[in-house]
């Protein structure tokens, strides 16, 4: 054996090394959605079809990300497009129950988490992190501290799936866009804000673009599906700023009734007494 | 030569092979979680401040605070699941009937803080050790029990936390993360336990909010309130209990 074979050989193991390295970071074979384009003859990318192009044009979502506050305002419909029997069963609600003890009656002033639609309208301008790997999504925002999940390993929704507040979602790759849809979301009844059935389907496209101010932002198209709320679907566009330099604090929502009790008295929370 | 290739080749593997992926969701084995030592190395303040504990009064998660680090994960009632992606490992539980609780771990070679700001879920860094993270907390907010049975800690509690994955006949991937405590205000000595987590890529995780449950009750108590008022403005004052039903 001369010194090239010898050469050749370490060259070998080392692509073999880097390999077994690429596996045990779980870099997944070349994934299905990106053949099927390929297959399709659908452009992915600016120059070229290949399906690695397409792998490469996929922004990465990951850090810590601030809703931008200023674009986002308003986005919500003032006025939205109701269904006629959703109008009068939110008429008989206001007449019962309204104007509302916001310290009494509003869930999320009682600690109960901000469904998904509501935490990513962006509403508290509270940051959220991404976590990103090539099967899962993973937000965490600092609101209420919750976890939102997007699954990108091509799995269903589990048989008999209970509903939760930020749902069941799952993603594929339109080019460097991913796309997200949820469902099994916990039901808001008619005297919410954005009231939602059980048969919401909330659709999102997420991208990155640049930004002269913040390098680039986040940008997720949301359209809400749901034919017994709303006579036509809504979108709307938020965007999110990039800041790396911004932490996700700890949200401790009950902190005054426990200092309360801490000072040795109950709760001064009205349904607490 | 081709000896050399190889001597490659295995060290290759041996490094790809050092830095494990704790990625995934883990049930923590109740059987196998270690008791606290019957005789705990407590200072005589921290010894009282136990033996006070009133759970009712005293612990955080009956007022839907969190059970904090390193309660969080010696707590074996539900799934956990990790993310690792590069320079962080992050540890997301959802105990039944509290809040999700986060912790970060930071791997991209930061060092503690001297004087870190104080939080439930601590400041947290991890190097390698061979196929083992060593995971070193410090910062945690004093209100935070380590135990549920109120052991107590200091603002000088610092964490080791030693991680690493077995393949056990039988049991098949199992994570052991070996704790040591070590608090010289609060302990005289370092109080050392494990816990042991079985692999289970299939198990569900469920959400949960603390807050859920006094919800319910508050609605509950409105509805009482609210049959209450009913009956009393329909049932005559004078009407003995039970009448007019």
């Amino acid at each position: 054996m001369n010194a090239n074979t010898g050469a050749r050989l370490a060259i070998i193991a080392v692509a073999l090394a880097l390999t077994s390295n690429a596996r045990a970071e779980g870099v997944p074979p070349m994934p299905r959605d990106a053949r099927t384009l390929a297959a399709a003859g659908v452009s992915t990318g600016k120059t070229s079809t290949s399906a690695a192009t397409a792998q490469a044009s996929r922004p990465d979502f990951s850090g810590v990300w601030l809703p931008d506050g200023r674009k986002n305002a308003g986005q919500w419909p003032k006025q939205p497009p109701f269904t006629p029997a959703m109008k009068a069963s939110r008429a008989a609600y206001a007449a019962k129950y309204l104007p509302q003890d916001k310290e009494v009656d509003d869930e999320n002033t009682s600690c109960i988490p901000y469904g998904m639609l509501t935490t990513m309208l962006g509403i508290a301008q509270y940051p959220f992190e991404i976590l990103s790997t090539p099967t899962q999504l993973t937000l965490l925002t600092e609101i209420f501290g919750s976890v939102r999940r997007i699954y990108l390993d091509g799995r269903r929704p589990p048989p008999e799936l209970l509903p939760s507040r930020m749902g069941f979602s799952t993603g594929h790759w339109e080019g460097a866009t991913l796309v997200v849809e949820t469902t099994h979301l916990t039901p808001e009844n008619e005297g919410s804000a954005r009231p939602g059935s059980a048969a919401q389907r909330i659709v999102e496209r997420f991208s990155v673009v640049p930004d002269a101010q913040y390098g680039k932002e986040l940008v997720d198209e949301i359209t809400v599906h749901d034919p017994t709320v709303y006579t036509q679907p809504i979108t709307v566009t938020m965007r999110y700023k990039w800041a790396p330099d911004v932490q996700v604090g700890e949200y401790l929502c009950q902190q005054d009734i426990w200092d309360q009790n801490k000072e040795g008295h109950p709760s001064e929370i009205p349904w607490r007494k | 030569m081709r000896a050399l290739a190889i001597a490659i080749l295995l060290t290759s593997s041996a490094v790809a092979a050092a830095t494990p992926d704790f990625s995934g969701i883990w049930l923590p084995d109740p059987a196998r979680a270690e008791p606290w030592p019957t005789e705990l190395p407590l200072t005589p303040a921290a010894r009282a401040q136990m033996q006070a504990f009133d759970p009712a009064t005293r612990d955080p998660i009956s007022f839907c605070m969190p059970f904090g680090t390193p309660r969080n994960t010696l707590a074996t009632d539900s799934a956990i699941e990790i993310i690792q992606t590069p320079g962080r490992l992050t540890l997301i539980f959802q105990p039944d009937l509290s809040n999700v609780e986060t912790r970060r771990v930071y791997l991209d070679g930061r060092t503690l803080p001297a004087e870190p700001d104080p939080s439930w879920f601590g400041t947290s860094i991890g190097t390698w050790d061979g196929d083992t993270l060593v995971i070193e907390t410090v910062g945690i907010e004093t209100d935070a029990l380590v135990s549920g049975n109120g052991l107590p800690h200091s603002d000088a509690l610092r964490i080791v936390e030693r991680l690493r994955i077995e393949n056990e006949p039988g049991a098949g991937k199992v994570l052991i993360d070996e704790m040591t405590l070590h608090d010289s205000k609060a302990y005289t000595a370092p109080i050392v336990t494990r816990r042991y987590f079985t692999w289970a890529p299939n198990a569900p995780l469920r959400e949960s909010h603390c807050a859920e449950r006094l919800w319910i009750d508050k609605l509950w108590r409105d509805r009482l309130a609210e049959h209450a008022r009913a009956r009393s403005s329909t049932v005559p004052k004078s009407a003995p209990e039970g009448e007019g039903r």
